[in-house]
This record gives structure tokens, sequence and C-alpha cells, in this order.
């Protein structure tokens, strides 16, 4: 049709290593299906090579498909059809024949049709407008998977032309009382931002996002999270303010894996309210370096230092004396994170130890010292690959202080002859390194030196014995006195030095401390005369610059081979730079009329070093800016974002709120008790006025100063719940949602308003349990307590059943409230359904009840559920 | 102040056979006009040859996909191909948006591959081939537009319903595996019931046994210096479960009462002591200060309750040591003893020593004095390696053993060529016997149900991770 046909193999990599057979790797043949025949004839793989034709035979298959009776065999026509999708064959005209399938109970034939349709609706909008109806269809059927499903394939289209049909069942999944579906819907709104940013409108939905929050659903809270960072990508993320953050903090333990990152995520650009709150923000969080999730415990180190920052007293702020400063707070926390990072490191797979090593590399730079007793851990393993070898061999250097540069050095010396030759070179390197930056103490820059020139002798060996040229050659900088040890093998290194980054540096040397060195002058004689099989411009660079200094030292020997030299070099064209060089002290050694000038200029003794760093290796501020995008690819790239990421790509979030807040007078209020004002409270006495229709503009202005946006709408004094919330509390709390003391209805009519309201308006709620109540009275006396009512309850196999009731105060519309809540015995969950009947006619309102009185239930079985 | 966006968002996913045809690709977000395969074949090309071009290339994106090979080398190294570096990017088209966090992209990739192996039984390329519309039912739960949604095997139950094809694990040729050794990873049953190759259906409930593996793990990276001086010394482990237990009922397992954590801890003489530990998600740390006891719901599959990682001194199971003679100046002799220091009641199994050679090696013959007890004891020179390989599949404890070798080199022997011997490394694993003498004291179902009996499989093993002699 409108599609060539692809290629039958796929293109193959350049220089691959051999030719690519499909066949190859597919099973042998019988082994596949044998009991369940494709239907599809010979073929018995998925993979195989497809004959042309093939695409045809598939179509007839398809006809087939209505008439097709057994399930497996339906299944396996259209599972056909997404193999060979997968290998990257156009199947996309058989579209039309594959719509006719998707009306379908099976949701595994319905689930590959849902696939195969979202990666060819982009190609062929007109067709994939055909089944719209059939998805909005769905998006309303009874079952919360098929309206998930439906859902998130009619956001997944990717058609512009499409947003209207969305939108209407788009909005209704957010109202949905399933957490899948609201879950899906969440994200059908990130979807539908990117089809079409013009026409989204934000502030409606971002005030329901907001909203959404505080869903009893973490999965649905996090999607929340995801999708307004997005959105909101070019104010600086989700707009951030002190209830929200703490919101989210109490509930952290609710959050799944990946979920409680996208918390943790916010808390770096969440600076809080007073010294107090911070180092409470910090204990909440402790207990997540005790788990195994690595990527939470990252994300805690980050969220830990940033808190660090803000709260840390600074130089003339004017603080107390006593509290802790910015550094000293830095170095608290890598004292704290140290032991989990390096368990992490040990026990992770190789890609995540690659990964935290740098993390630690970073950490080192902020915190020098810091891993200096755990210095063994990071020796490196005989059976790691390379690369995590290779970084742990350039974090040794670092880790290197007087108590431990004699093990270290040692244990470098050891890896110099590693077969693998980039090993052996990071090993010197990491040798120099501590040698030059003065890190081993006494004498371990001697001890090094001798080293370093040991292995200038390792003829074997080359690349090791030019690295230690190198290293020598700056570690000399540094340290001039220590040529007595160096001096000595130099004429017979030049010998059998061949790299030339290793000749050019004895040359150097050579060339610099040639005076003190009896044989310099013959051996350079020897260098010169062997011009012509010089190949590398630097090492030609070294000899002429090396030759007239020597010169100027020791004339006699110098200056017929300086003559020679000059010849050559002025006559090489290979490299200009030479060129013009060897033309320069040519005309300064003749022109100049006082060869005390001359001598002056070239002897001048200015490549010693004063300080322990060469000054393209200050990169403190470099540093620095790695450090605010710690926990980013940033780390393990160690360049900065703007280096590797389209600029208009890059999102910048900002800390929130945006003004420092910190109590620098003491007239900030402090926290109020924890467990006094808690959020179950606030949520129920506020929220309710907010209305979604109404946004409030400074919703969508995100840096707002604190105080002024109160997203959530319960008040500034939220605090760090650290205790279960006391069941009291909440009753007198839920002003808009009180129920009587006195409800009582008949079971049948229990029956008639339980059947009256359709499952698709209840709220399901389902939670884990840490243990399960004992006997069914347990139950009903701690949810009476609450005015909820038992109609009847019975304890089952494996489950405990309870029908509970409970009616509104007339005031507040004197609906009732209906609760199936089932608790499972094996593995504790606490599942509850809600209806309501009667009472409020607005359905966002109602909705809004459901959602506290499952609070509510939550808070009275408190002490099963956390 | 900035910082950068952090969460995991993934562009495209997909697998790639070691051949680099595509088993499994999935788009989430499109760039209008890039088609998969430039994606594939373009990080297949990276993989495949890796030019070794520093990362943070301008021009370079993120998108980001998983090998095969890193897939597999999880499970059991099928499909071996060694990444050179962890994290691979192309430079093709920029992805959408944000700029990941290196960490969780990496760890969401690990928690995939794990999730496929929960449900396919075993992780290879065959039974990812297989079970290819289960895998996309998979990654269209645990990701939605890139994002991670659903990760954990047993909340995803809910969501899937495909049934997985099971393939029986390839047996892995190249050692033999000993059944008191192989790991709970080898257990190869998917966690919801399945169709066998030939189509029929096996029913969780019908042939699954109410079990439980528990492997309590010690990896030991040990070196010694040439005259058996112990120069550093780590146990890595863990505490690792499979649970196919019906209902997932609340276990408790209870640790050494006396396991003191941090070096600095007060510890009496004896105790335990473990520089650091850490848990999984999962587990209920209540109980723990006081009575050394987790309680938690064991999720579906294979899972690790907890790592720990101890520097203190242990008793080394086995010492090595070595020597070298100069017999004339281009023939070496080179004779290796060891020494089991377990109990003799214990062996090591599957043992294997190497023993690097100089490049200008040209002959080599070894011969082995075996005292009674070992087996499967042979020692040969391997040219194109030029190393030593003495191997024993099973090493008594309290014995010795030694492997005598007469090389020749090219030419004489100097102190440099001398360096090019050694290390000598050595691979082991001791069944049922843990360095650590960290120990379960039990491990039970929390609550009492008669007639529950579930079958509880509880082995230590100790493995080498980098057990290393200088010479």
């Amino acid at each position: 049709m409108q599609h060539p046909y692809p290629p039958r193999n796929l293109p193959q990599p350049g220089g691959g290593p051999g030719p690519i057979h499909q066949g190859g790797n597919a099973p042998t043949p019988g082994s596949m299906s044998g009991g369940s025949p494709g239907g599809a004839g010979k073929d018995d793989s998925y993979f195989t090579e497809s004959r042309k034709g093939e695409v045809n035979e598939l179509r007839q298959l398809l006809r087939t498909f209505g008439s097709e009776r057994d399930k497996q065999r339906k299944r396996e026509i259209i599972k056909k059809v997404i193999a060979y999708m997968t290998l990257g064959i156009d199947v996309s005209r058989l579209f039309t024949e594959m719509m006719l399938a998707i009306e379908t109970r099976d949701l595994v034939i319905k689930k590959m049709v849902y696939l195969f349709l979202c990666n060819y609706a982009e190609t062929h909008p007109d067709l994939a407008q055909m089944c719209t109806n059939t998805l909005v269809k769905d998006s309303g059927n009874e079952d919360p998977m098929v309206r998930g499903l439906a859902l998130r394939a009619l956001c997944s289209l990717r058609l512009p032309q499409m947003i209207e049909y969305t939108s209407e069942p788009l909005r209704r999944s957010l109202q949905d009382g399933h957490a899948y579906v609201r879950k899906t819907g969440v994200m059908g709104i990130l979807k539908m931002y990117h089809l079409n940013k013009e026409d989204f409108d934000k502030a409606a939905f971002n005030d329901i996002l907001y909203d959404m929050l505080r869903d009893p659903d973490s999965s649905v809270v996090t999607n929340c999270i995801l999708v307004l960072n997005e959105i909101m990508a070019d104010s600086g993320g989700m707009a951030l303010n002190r209830a929200v953050m703490l919101h989210l903090l109490n509930r952290i333990h609710e959050f799944s894996e990946f979920g409680i990152l996208s918390v943790l995520d916010l808390v770096p650009r969440y600076i809080p309210a007073n010294d107090e709150e911070g180092f409470q923000i910090m204990n909440l969080l402790d207990p997540v370096l005790r788990t195994a999730n690595s990527g939470a415990v990252v994300a805690t180190i980050c969220a830990f230092l940033s808190i660090a920052d803000a709260i840390g007293k600074r130089p003339g702020d004017g603080r107390d004396a006593d509290s802790p400063s910015v550094d000293d707070l830095k170095r608290q926390v890598c004292v704290r994170i140290k032991a989990p990072l390096v368990t992490l490191i040990a026990s992770g797979s190789n890609e995540l130890t690659y990964v935290l090593l740098k993390y630690a590399d970073q950490l080192i730079d902020l915190c020098p010292g810091i891993f200096d007793d755990e210095y063994r851990q990071f020796y490196v393993r005989y059976s790691e690959p390379t690369h995590i070898k290779h970084s742990k061999v350039r974090l040794l250097a670092k880790l290197a202080n007087p108590e431990t540069a004699p093990d270290i050095v040692a244990e470098l010396g050891e890896l110099v002859a590693d077969i693998d030759e980039t090993m052996g070179r990071l090993a010197v390197r990491s040798m120099g390194s501590i040698a030059l930056h003065d890190s081993g103490g006494q004498g371990a820059v001697e001890s090094i030196a001798r080293r370093l020139v040991e292995m200038l002798d390792l003829q074997g060996i080359p690349h090791v014995s030019s690295e230690a040229a190198t290293a020598l050659a700056s570690l000399v900088r540094r340290h001039p006195d220590i040529i007595t040890v160096v001096s000595a093998p130099l004429p017979r290194a030049l010998r059998y030095i061949t790299e030339p980054n290793g000749r050019s540096n004895v040359i150097f040397l050579l060339g610099e401390y040639g005076e003190s060195i009896a044989e310099a002058p013959y051996a350079l004689e020897r260098v010169i005369d062997s011009y012509d099989n010089i190949t590398d411009d630097g090492v030609k660079t070294a000899l002429l610059a090396a030759t007239v200094k020597l010169f100027f030292h020791r004339p006699p020997e110098m200056q017929k081979m300086l003559g020679r030299l000059m010849k050559k070099a002025t006559e090489d064209v290979s490299s200009q730079d030479l060129h013009d060089r060897a033309l320069f002290y040519y005309r300064l050694l003749r022109s100049s009329p006082d060869p005390n000038v001359a001598k002056s200029i070239i002897t001048s003794k200015s490549m010693s070093m004063t300080t322990d760093q060469f000054a393209e290796e200050d990169d403190s501020e470099f540093r620095a800016s790695l450090m605010n995008e710690f926990n980013t690819l940033c780390t393990v790239y160690r360049c900065k974002a703007e280096n590797f990421i389209e600029e208009e790509n890059i999102v910048k979030f900002v800390k929130m709120p945006k003004d420092h807040p910190l109590a620098r007078e003491g007239n900030v209020a402090p926290v109020a008790d924890p467990g006094v004002n808690t959020i179950v409270d606030q949520f129920g006495g506020t929220t309710i006025g907010v209305s979604l229709a109404a946004p409030s503009p400074s919703m969508c202005a995100p840096p707002a100063p604190v105080g002024e946006v109160d997203l959530l709408g319960f008040g500034d004094d939220v605090s760090i719940l650290s205790a279960p919330q006391p069941p009291a509390s909440g009753t007198n709390s839920l002003q808009s949602l009180s129920l009587k003391s006195n409800a009582s209805i008949t079971g049948d009519e229990y029956q008639s308003m339980w059947r009256a309201v359709s499952d698709l308006e209840a709220v399901t709620i389902s939670t884990h349990m840490r243990s399960r109540p004992t006997s069914t009275d347990a139950v009903e006396s701690a949810l009476g307590a609450f005015n909820v009512m038992t109609m009847a309850s019975g304890e089952l196999q494996t489950e405990f059943k309870f029908f509970l009731y409970g009616q509104e105060e007339a005031y507040y519309g004197g609906g009732y409230f209906l609760i199936e809540a089932v608790v499972m015995k094996a593995s504790p969950s606490l599942n509850l359904t809600i209806k309501s009947f009667g009472g409020d006619s607005d359905s966002i309102k109602r909705k809004e009840k459901l959602d506290q009185l499952a609070e509510l239930i939550k808070s009275a079985l408190g002490e099963y559920l956390h | 102040m900035s910082a950068a966006a952090r969460v995991a968002m993934i562009t495209n996913f997909f697998v790639l056979s070691p051949r680099g045809d595509t088993v499994i690709a999935k788009t989430y977000r499109s760039k209008s006009g890039a088609h998969t395969n430039s994606h594939t074949e373009a990080f297949f090309r990276k993989v495949k040859f890796w030019d070794g071009v520093a990362p943070g290339t301008p021009g370079m994106d993120t998108t980001l996909g998983l090998g095969s090979g890193k897939l597999t080398s999880s499970s059991d190294g099928e499909g071996a191909e060694t990444s050179k570096e962890s994290v691979k990017r192309f430079g093709d088209a920029p992805p959408v948006f944000v700029m990941p966090d290196g960490y969780s992209y990496m760890h969401l990739l690990s928690k995939i591959a794990k999730v496929f192996k929960d449900y396919c039984g075993t992780l290879s390329e065959e039974s990812i081939r297989k079970n290819f519309i289960l895998l996309y039912e998979l990654l269209d739960e645990i990701l939605d537009y890139g994002y991670p949604q659903v990760t954990q095997t047993e909340n995803l139950k809910a969501f899937v319903y495909n049934e997985p094809i099971v393939v029986t694990a390839v047996a892995d040729t190249g050692k033999m595996i000993n059944p008191k050794t192989a790991s709970a990873t080898a257990v190869h049953k998917p966690v919801i019931s399945s169709v066998d190759a030939d189509g029929k259906k096996t029913s969780l409930s019908s042939n699954q046994k109410n079990e439980i593996f528990v492997d309590i793990l010690e990896r030991l990276s040990v070196m010694f210096s040439n005259n058996g001086y112990v120069l550093n010394s780590t146990i890595d482990g863990c505490i690792q479960m499979k649970s196919y237990l019906a209902g997932s009922p609340q276990l408790r397992l209870a640790l050494n009462e006396d396991l003191a954590i941090g070096r600095n801890a007060n510890t009496t003489y004896g105790s335990v002591t473990v520089d650091d530990i850490n848990f999984n998600d999962c587990v209920n740390l209540s109980e723990w200060e006081h009575g050394r006891t987790l309680s938690f719901y064991p999720p579906d599959g294979e899972f690790i309750v907890l790592n720990y990682r101890m520097t203190g001194e242990f008793k080394t199971p086995f010492r090595i040591f070595p020597s070298i003679e100069e017999i004339e100046p281009n023939k070496l002799e080179i004779s290796v003893h060891v020494r089991a220091e377990i109990p003799d009641n214990h062996f090591g199994a599957n043992v294997s020593i190497e023993v690097p050679l100089p490049q200008s090696t040209t002959v080599a013959t070894c011969n082995v004095v075996s005292s009674p007890g070992a087996n499967g004891v042979s020692a040969e020179y391997i040219s194109h390696e030029k190393k030593l390989v003495w191997t024993l599949k099973k090493f008594p404890g309290c014995t010795e053993q030694t492997m005598r070798a007469k090389v020749t080199l090219s030419g004489p022997c100097t102190s440099q060529i001398r360096r090019e011997i050694g290390p000598i490394n050595m691979n082991f694993e001791i069944p049922m016997y843990n360095v650590s003498s960290l120990q379960v004291r039990y491990l039970r179902i929390a609550e009492n149900m008669p007639g529950y009996a579930p079958y509880r499989w509880v082995r230590y093993v100790t493995q080498s991770s980098s057990y290393v002699c200088r010479l």
C-alpha cells in the first residue's frame, strides 16, 4: 500500500560479525508451540525469516478470525502480527482487519490489538480514527482494567485530531473509583499536553492535578508529581510549598520503589522553614538509608546535602555561634551515608556499582577524606569488569592520607604490571597524583619517586615506563629536590622509552636538570643524531627546548649538536610550530648582543610549581556546578548538562519556596509539636472548599513566595507526623463529614441502596496492613467509635468481611454511606468499597466525601495499617 | 539555584539479541519520523563497536537501551556481550524531555530484568523470544509514557493476563551445577501458572509445592601477599529468598542475637560484627534492635532480604602458598600449595586456581601432588591465554593440595618477566558453610496456621568473589 516493503534482513551494522541470520536464533522447529499450532501454517516460530506474501497470508488468517472459536488460536493469529511488527516489518496494511478484532472479551487479545493500534496510529491517522468509538466505549466499561487500558490506548494514539474525543473520557477517569484508572488518566493528561501544548488547558488541569496530590493511592500521587513536573518544566517544575512537601513526606512510606524517588527528588527543591524542620525531615528520611533500594538511597543523599545547604550556618549570616556550619553539616551527612553507600557498591550489579563509584567520587570531592578509612573497599577485585577497575584505581589516589598512603601505593604498585594496559597507566598516574598532592605524608613523595624510577626501567612494559616518565616530570616540578633520585636513570631511560609522551618528558627533564647529570648531553646527542627517525612533533619540540636550555649550562659539549639540531629543525617543514620555535631560538641566540640576556630568558626556572595543583586541575568551580546536578547523568559523565543535552531540552528546576525563609532573627514561629496538627485533620478541615472549577491564579505561577499560596489549602503550620494518629482526633476535626451517632437502617434497605448505586461510582481502596485484626469485634468497635455502624460481618476461611454504613448529619445532606470492607487474612490487606446514597447531588463533593470517609476508616484502623 | 530533573524516563525500550536482531521494541515517546529501527541499530552499533569515546561528547543524547547481553548477564551469563561502559548512549534524535537520573535508570533496567525473570522463570534469549507477548504486556504495565508505574512482581499479577511459556533452562555446560550450591536463582519456575512447551497448562497449585528457598550467600574478597599474609579481606553477604508459599503469609526471620552493626559498636567476644547492613523495602524492622528479628510478607519471585558487609577478621577457608624457583636462566619451577582450613566435614566444590604466566612462556608442564579425598583433579597449561589452570571438583576440608609446574621461557627470566607471573586467582564454592558465622536462628510463619507445613530450604553457601594471592 502506501509503504514500500522494508528489507527482509535488518540493515546490518557495519563490519558486523558475519551475516545476521534471523532464523539462527529461533528455537528449533517443533519446540515452539506443538500443542497450540499458530494456525499460520508451516512456520512455528515467530521470528523466522518472513517470505514474500506472508503479510497477505496473515490477512487471510485475520479474515477467518471472526469465525474462529478457539481462544488460543485467535491469540496465535494476533501474536504473529505483533511478532512481525517487532521485527520491523510493516504490517500496517492489516489495520482494518486488526480493528475488527478489537471487539473481544479476551484481554490478552485486546492488549495486543491496542499495542498494534498505538504503533501505527501515527502513520494511519484516518484508520485510527475509526476505532475511536470503540475505545471511548471501552473507557466506560465496568471492568476497571478495561477502562484503564482503553484510556491508555486512547491517549497514546498521538493524534492531535483525537483530542476532542479524548478529553471527556479523560476527565471522567480522574474521578474514577479505581486507582488504576485514575493513575492512567493522570498520565493521559501529560500525553495530551505533549500532543498540543497551545490548546492545553493548563490552568484547569493543573488544579486537578494539585488536588489529586492527596489521592489515597500513592501511585496516583506519583504520577501527579511526574506530570506536574513535566508540564511546568518551563517555570521550574511543580510548584512546591510547605504544605505539599510535608504532606508528601509524611506519606513517604506508602510509595512504591520508584514512586518514592519522585517524592525524594522534590526535597532538594524545598527549603525548610527553619533549622528544626530541616532536621526533622532528615530524621524522617533516615530509614530510607537502611533499605536496599539504591535509587532511593542516592536520592536521599541528594536531599540531605541540599537540606544541609539550606540550614547550615554561613559565615556572616549572624546566627548562633553554636549552630553547625554548612560544611560541618555536609560532612556529617557524608559520614552518615558512607557505610550504606559502600555496602551498595559491594552488593550491586556491575552497572550499578559503576554509577555508584562515580557518586562516591563526587562526594569525595565535596568532603575530602570522607572515605579514607574504607580505602580497602575500593581495592580492585579480580573478577570485576575493566570499567569498574579503572574507576577504582582513579579513586584510590583520592583516598590517600599519611596513614593509608603506604598501603595504597603498594597496591597500586601491584597493578602497574597488569595485563590491561589502561589499568597499568592509571595505576602509575594515581601514584603520581598521590605524590603530587602531597597526600601521602612524610617521605611518601620520595618513596613514590623511587618506585616511579624503578618503573622507568621496566623495559618489557613500554607504556608503564612512559607513564612513569610523565609522572616524574610533573613531580619534579612540584618537588625539585627529588631530582637527585630521578636523575641517574634518565639517560638510560631515553634509550628504551618508545612512547612519544614519555620520551618528551624524559627529554624535558634532561634539559631542565642536565647540569647535574653528567651524561645528559650525550643522551640528547643520540636523539639529535636520529632526528630523522622522530615522527612525533612533541618529541621534536621538547628536544629543541631541552637542547637550547642545556646549551647555556654546558656550552662546550652542547654547541656542536645544537648547531646540527637547529639546522634540522629550521629545515623541518612537518610542523609549523616547531619550525617557528627553531627560528626563534636561532634569532635569539644570534642577534642578542649580550648572551646573558638570552641565557636569562631561556634558563629561567619558571617551570617549578608552588601549589599542589596544575592550573588546569583547578576545577573547583566545575565541581561545584556538578554538585548542583548531583544524582543526574552529569555525575556519571562528569560533565555539565549543557554539554550533552540540547539547550531546549534542559529543564532547570527551581528551588521553592523562592525566598530563603530560614529564621535569621528567630521571628518565625516554631514548628508545632509532631502529632498535634496532623495531616488528616487538615484535610478534613479545610479542603472541601477548594473548587475544581475555579483555578486560583497563583497555582499557575509557580515560584510564588511562601505564605501566599496555600495549594492544598491546609494551612501553614503542618508538621511532621511522627507517630500514628490517635484515633480520637479524627472525629472532631472532620467538620464537613460528620456522621450521625444514631444512624440505623435495616438489611433490606441496605441491600436496595447498595444495588441502586452503580459500581462505577463507588470508591475502591486497597491498602496493605501491617497486621491483621484478631476478630471482627475489634474492627467493629474501632469503627463504631467513629459512628461507622456494622450491618453484618463474618469471618471466612481467607478473609473477614464487613458490611458497614454510616449516615451524614442532616445538616450536611443526610446521605448514607455504604461500605464493604474485606480484610484478607493471608497477606493482610484492607479492601474498601464505598458507595454513597442520597445526600449531595454534586458529584465532586460526593467523591470528596467518599475519600474523606476512606481516610476516616483508615485512621480508625490505624493500628493495623502502618 | 537550579537542579535538573532526576526521574527516570525511558523513551525507547528494546531487547536485542547478541546479533543485533530486535526481540522486543517498545516506543514510549516518539519524535516524529524516527523509526525504532534507527534506535536499535544505533544502540547495537555503540555496544558492539564501542569506540571508547568519552562520555558526554556534545551532540550525544541520553536515550538508553538494554542489550540482551546485559539482561542475561544477571542470570546465567548467556549472550555474553560484556559491556565496557555501563551507560550506553547514542547520537541521534534527542529525547523529548529531561535529563534522567543516571542511577534510577540503571536501577529500573535491572528491575525490569528481574520482573521478566520472575515471570518467565528463566531469562534467556529463547525465553524472551517465546514470551514476547507476555513481556510486551508487562512493559505496558511497568512503564507508562516512559515513567515507571508498577514494578513489583506481585502487584503486576493483577494486570497481566498472558501465561508464560516455560523454557527449560539451558544447562550451563561450562560449570557443573552442584545441587548443594546452586543458588535460589537456580529455581527456574515462573511465579504464575504457565504453559509448558507442549502448550499444556501447568497450574500453579497442582505442581506447586508450598516451599521457600533461603540462601545465605557470602562472597569473599581476600588478597594474600606471597608469604600468606592477608592484605585485605571482605565478606559481601546477602540473604536471598525465593518464595512459593501459598497466600504469602508473614514470615519471621531471626538472626544471631549478638549480631553487632558498625565497626565501632561495642561487641562482646565471639559475637558477629557486620560493618553495615541494608534491608529490602518490605522488611519490618520493629523487632530488629532488640531481638534481631525481621518480619515481612515475602514478595513474589526472587528477592534479597538483606545485604551485609564485613571487613573484620575472619578465618579464610583456603590459604595459598606459592613459590617460584629459577632452576635455569630460562626455566622456572612454580609450585602452589593450598591448604583448606575448613572443617573436614566440609569441602570446596568447583575449585579452580589460575596462575598467569609471562608472555614469553614457550612450554609449561604441570603435575599435581594430590592427597586422598580430592577428586576431579586436573592441571593444564592453556597456551593461548598463557596461564596454568588447576581444577579440583572437590577439595576436602583439612587437607593440603600441591601443584608443581615447570615453565620454560623463550629468554632469560628478568625481574620484569617475573612480575608478569601472577596474581594467582582462586575460584571456589563451599556448600553449607559460611565464614561470618552469621546464622539464621529460625524462619517461621508468623502465625500459627494448622496444616500449613511449608518446605523450608535453608542453605549456606560461601563463594569466592576475588580470592587472589600476589606473587
